[in-house]
């Protein structure tokens, strides 16, 4: 019946899609750079980078940034987290930058972290920046998760077929349009491995056309969601360009 | 303010040009001026670079200082009068318009061009039978 409807409008204008499918499941990509699991109430960020403030080392390299970067992270994760309550956070790795700087996580900030994960279920998963994270965070840590076949983990697996959702590469689509190009963080996916944008506010940015993502898609079926200021724009892989 | 701030974080030594041809190294840090620009804004809205950005914005697409003494002079000297045709000496004003892009919603917009390809695609599949 509701087929029938659909058949009698085709002239109804397609509008955008809002979600990806991974493996069959809808995932829905937030413009925030996390990704919702409706069906599991599940909310994923990748790449939170918090604590060691990015700001304060690089300025033992000589790059002087202000060091405001974990409580940024901090709100902006509160601000996706009010907004979709989901019952389950998972953190997909490398949210802290060094496993011993967890420690050094401001007093405000680790109270912040704590209460965001009140009322839910919460996942660290180890990457390789943080392998060893301290109890006192909260929440379970673990090295994968795997949730209805698909599984969640820091770096991706170099199995071609994966169902998986990783971070990361952090990864960065770039597009040329009427002269102007535009390079923005997006979630890359073939359909069955998705690749998560990094959450944190100084992370940098690959292009997804580096060889680092390598075979880790099927090309002609690449997507690049680019995330926009209020909507994650679907782009297709064929009109990406490499930096 | 936005605008003046790069300037401003570059002879600071915030941030590097990048010339042509520089090569990237692996790990190096991509820092966009605009990250900084809002992290300032958001805890340290009397950073000295911010104010260093307002003073150049001040002065440099429109020099506020004058055009508050001109309103100054001008105070009780002015007849407004709304005319039918576009006057001569605002014709280069006019031609300005339109020559200022505002660059968030701009790309916003071929974002959503992009993405409507791929629809097209989609349903240009669909017609061949190929979905």
């Amino acid at each position: 019946m509701l087929k029938a409807k659909f058949d009698l409008m085709p002239e109804s204008a397609p509008s955008l899609r809002s979600h990806i499918l991974v493996s069959n499941h809808e995932m829905r990509p937030l413009a925030a750079g996390a990704l919702y699991w409706e069906a599991e109430d599940t909310l994923l960020v990748a790449d939170l980078h918090l604590d060691l403030e990015k700001g304060a080392a690089f300025a033992a390299l000589g790059m002087l940034l202000p060091p405001y970067d974990t409580r940024t992270t901090l709100e902006r994760l509160h601000k996706v987290i009010r907004a979709v309550t989901p019952s389950r956070v998972v953190a997909l790795g490398d949210s802290f930058h060094r496993s011993h700087l967890a420690e050094s996580l401001a007093e405000d900030d680790l109270a912040m972290l704590i209460r965001l994960q009140q009322g839910r279920e919460w996942y660290w998963i180890c990457g390789n920046h943080d392998p060893h994270l301290p109890t006192w965070i909260g929440g379970r840590v673990c090295t994968t998760l795997t949730i209805c076949g698909v599984t969640l983990r820091d770096e991706p697996s170099q199995n071609g077929s994966a169902r998986e959702i990783a971070g990361h590469l952090h990864p960065m689509a770039r597009i040329a349009r009427r002269g102007s190009v535009i390079r923005r963080r997006c979630f890359a996916t073939d359909g069955n491995r998705l690749i998560m944008p990094a959450f944190g506010a100084y992370a940098g940015g690959l292009n997804v056309l580096d060889e680092a993502f390598g075979s880790l898609f099927l090309r002609n079926r690449l997507e690049a969601w680019m995330m926009g200021r209020a909507d994650v724009y679907p782009v297709l892989g064929s009109l990406l360009l490499p930096d | 303010m936005k605008r003046s701030f790069p300037v401003c974080a570059i002879i600071s030594g915030l941030i590097e040009r990048r010339h042509p041809g520089q090569e990237k190294t692996g790990r190096q840090m991509t820092v966009s001026s605009d990250l900084i620009y809002h992290a300032l804004r958001q805890n340290e809205p009397d950073h000295i670079l911010l104010r260093a950005a307002f003073a150049d914005a001040a002065t440099g697409l429109i020099d506020v200082g004058r055009l508050n003494q001109f309103l100054q002079r001008i105070r009780g000297r002015i007849r407004h009068i709304a005319l039918s045709q576009v006057s001569p000496l605002a014709v280069p004003v006019m031609l300005e318009i339109g020559r200022e892009s505002v660059p968030g919603e701009a790309s916003e917009t071929l974002l959503r061009e992009a993405a409507e390809e791929l629809i097209a695609e989609a349903l240009s599949g669909h017609a061949q039978g190929k979905v």
